[in-house]
């Protein structure tokens, strides 16, 4: 074997450049990715793009209606509503991404754990999401949200149990799938140890399978932030949170319906967005795994 | 004669454990694998050949499990140990160190998510045996360039998907081989590939089996890979051992019926083309219990006795062992 040619063929392929090798990707996961991030710049430049504060009260500018100084209007405490949204938007975005992501490794973990480790670790593991999952999403919040107090931790908590057991079976099922693959077996004939097992050979291949549970929570998780401040016992005011600002002006709906109709629609654009990105990807991952 | 053996299965016995009844799927055969010598499992599918291959390196799935005997190793280094009795840890050292596995599906056996030579060199860093990533990177082209992949540093970077059946193969061996172990069981390595892969596949084996003072464990039903590959043969039959011969002696001298079915079921050109040899009838329920001869059912020389008496292994010749009645002058 004469030694130039390798080398010859290896800087060829190290030519190729990177966005080439990169797939093109439909329409269904660019637009709402770019509806995300335009909503993540928005909601992080905020402060330096409006003039106005959002806890700062205004009373002689109260329920103003939408114009060219207030956008959206103003609320009963002469408050800016657009910035008030951004400025709820980053509660949204903070509980889309931290609990989800607790609830994802926690799922993942025990769902690995179930399939990895005997009859016993899987008849826990598939116990406890039973009995998670055998409670109304909702009123399991709630309960956690009366017993540890309205704070923002209470919040993630509650967030991660509602979530961690359906994404557990979800990865429980996908490991077992894995298992069953002869190179699983081969890793153990070459003494590959249990814990470089799941490190090496099956966590990789869950990725695809946890990037997709990921974004699917992330609407579940949005919307019980929001429902949770909408019934008063999620974020307090003075803090800002669409769920609480569609409560705070729900008195006002047939009069001053944009106050209700900003936060709501902010919702539902994020939901939505979260919602399209995942199913997408959930259709791209599932074809080409 | 056993200082010279590497490996040796006393009476094993693997069963199905199940919560009411435990059935058992190899039903104690002894085996020996001398050292150096390549020695050939052969039996249709579900004879229990593949487990007996995975309870020498305690891969067993997870419902099976060794029932009784031992399992003989013997090393200079260690001595004699019963690798039945061995803990997971231990086993886990041994594994691609000293025992090393090629299985029937490249296409399965190997991660679809790490390069090909990320995978051969997690069997020495796993094991300690090189920790200079450099060092090791090259020993791993090396070997890949032993087992007759060209342009080895290349192929070092490929992913699974990019690489044939027959490359694929050729990487599982050198990832068993990388560690030079003393026994390669190779479980069907060819069943997957097509004949002039096969032969290369089978002669790169033989190769590197001299070439390492390497025994081999290979288990096939193709009596082809047989007669090319190995020096010692043992025929399976629903979990028991029904002859066993030096390879030459097996084709020259056929004694069981079922070794006689299988040989006369290889087809050759210029026979009949319309009539294919056949084993008449299907393998038994493991689950019944059968006082007689396990194949008197399917066998066209069945006597008598068949039907009521098991048979024993028998040796009928230098290194030839036979169980059954018609054999011993029954």
């Amino acid at each position: 074997m004469s030694s130039s040619s390798p080398s010859n063929k290896e800087t060829v392929m190290r030519k190729v450049p990177l966005f080439s090798r990169m797939p093109i990707l439909p329409p269904s996961v660019t637009v709402p990715a770019s509806i995300i991030l335009l909503i993540i710049l928005l909601a992080l430049l905020v402060p330096i793009v409006s003039p106005y504060d959002a806890l700062r009260q205004n009373l002689t500018e109260r329920l103003s209606a939408p114009g060219t100084a207030h956008i959206l209007g103003t609320d009963a405490l002469g408050r800016d509503c657009f910035t008030r949204i951004f400025y709820g938007t980053r509660i949204s975005l903070f509980v889309a991404l931290i609990p989800t992501a607790f609830a994802v490794l926690i799922g993942m973990a025990a769902g690995i754990a179930a399939a990895f480790f005997g009859k016993a670790a899987d008849a826990l593991v598939t116990w406890l999401s039973d009995v998670t999952l055998a409670f109304p999403g909702m009123l399991l919040a709630m309960v956690i949200m009366y017993s540890f107090g309205g704070s923002f931790s209470s919040i993630v908590i509650s967030i991660v149990i509602m979530e961690w057991g359906s994404i557990a079976r979800i990865v429980r099922s996908v490991t077992l799938s894995i298992l069953e693959n002869e190179y699983i077996l081969a890793a153990r004939s070459i003494g590959v140890k249990r814990f470089n097992i799941i490190i090496r050979h099956i966590i990789p291949n869950l990725i695809p399978t946890l990037i997709v549970l990921f974004t699917l929570n992330i609407p579940a998780s949005i919307l019980s932030e929001s429902s949770l401040s909408f019934l008063g016992i999620g974020i307090q005011p003075p803090e800002v949170s669409l769920g609480l600002m569609v409560n705070e002006s729900r008195t006002l709906l047939f009069n001053k319906p944009h106050l209700v109709l900003g936060p709501a629609g902010m919702i539902m654009l994020l939901v939505l967005s979260f919602n399209f990105l995942g199913d997408a990807l959930r259709d791209r991952f599932d074809q080409e795994v | 004669m056993s200082e010279d053996l590497l490996l040796e299965l006393r009476d094993l016995s693997v069963s199905i454990v199940g919560k009411k009844e435990t059935l058992p799927i190899v039903k104690g055969i002894d085996l020996h694998i001398p050292r150096g010598s390549i020695v050939g499992l052969v039996g249709e599918s579900g004879c229990g050949k593949s487990m007996t291959a995975k309870s020498i390196n305690n891969i067993l799935p997870p419902f099976a499990r060794v029932t009784g005997g031992s399992i003989i190793w013997r090393t200079e280094a260690s001595g004699e140990v019963d690798l039945a009795l061995l803990k997971e840890k231990e086993m886990r050292k041994k594994c691609g160190t000293e025992i090393a596995m090629v299985f029937q599906e490249p296409m399965t056996s190997l991660n679809p998510l790490m390069q090909v030579g990320e995978q051969i060199k997690e069997v020495l860093t796993i094991h300690g045996v090189e920790r200079d990533n450099k060092k090791a990177k090259d020993r791993v082209i090396e070997m890949l360039s032993k087992v007759g992949i060209a342009e080895p540093a290349l192929r070092y970077n490929a992913w699974p998907h990019e690489l044939s059946g027959g490359m694929r193969q050729r990487v599982m061996i050198a990832m068993a081989m990388i560690c030079q172990p003393k026994l390669l069981i190779a479980d069907e390595p060819t069943t997957a590939l097509d004949v002039t892969i096969e032969a290369q596949i089978l002669s790169l084996i033989k190769e590197l089996c001299r070439n390492n003072s390497m025994s081999a464990l290979v288990i096939t039903h193709n009596m082809g890979v047989v007669s090319t590959l190995c020096d010692y043969v043992y025929v399976m039959y629903l979990g028991s051992v029904v002859e066993s011969a030096p390879v030459k002696e097996l084709f020259n001298n056929p004694c069981h019926p079922y070794t006689r079915g299988l040989l006369s079921s290889i087809p050759h050109v210029g026979d009949n083309p319309e009539f294919l040899h056949t084993i008449p009838g299907n393998v038994p329920d493991m689950k019944k219990h059968f006082k007689g001869c396990d194949f008197c059912l399917r066998c066209s020389d069945d006597i008598k006795q068949c039907f009521f008496e098991k048979p024993a292994l028998t040796e009928t010749g230098a290194g030839h062992f036979v169980r059954c009645h018609r054999s011993l002058g029954a």
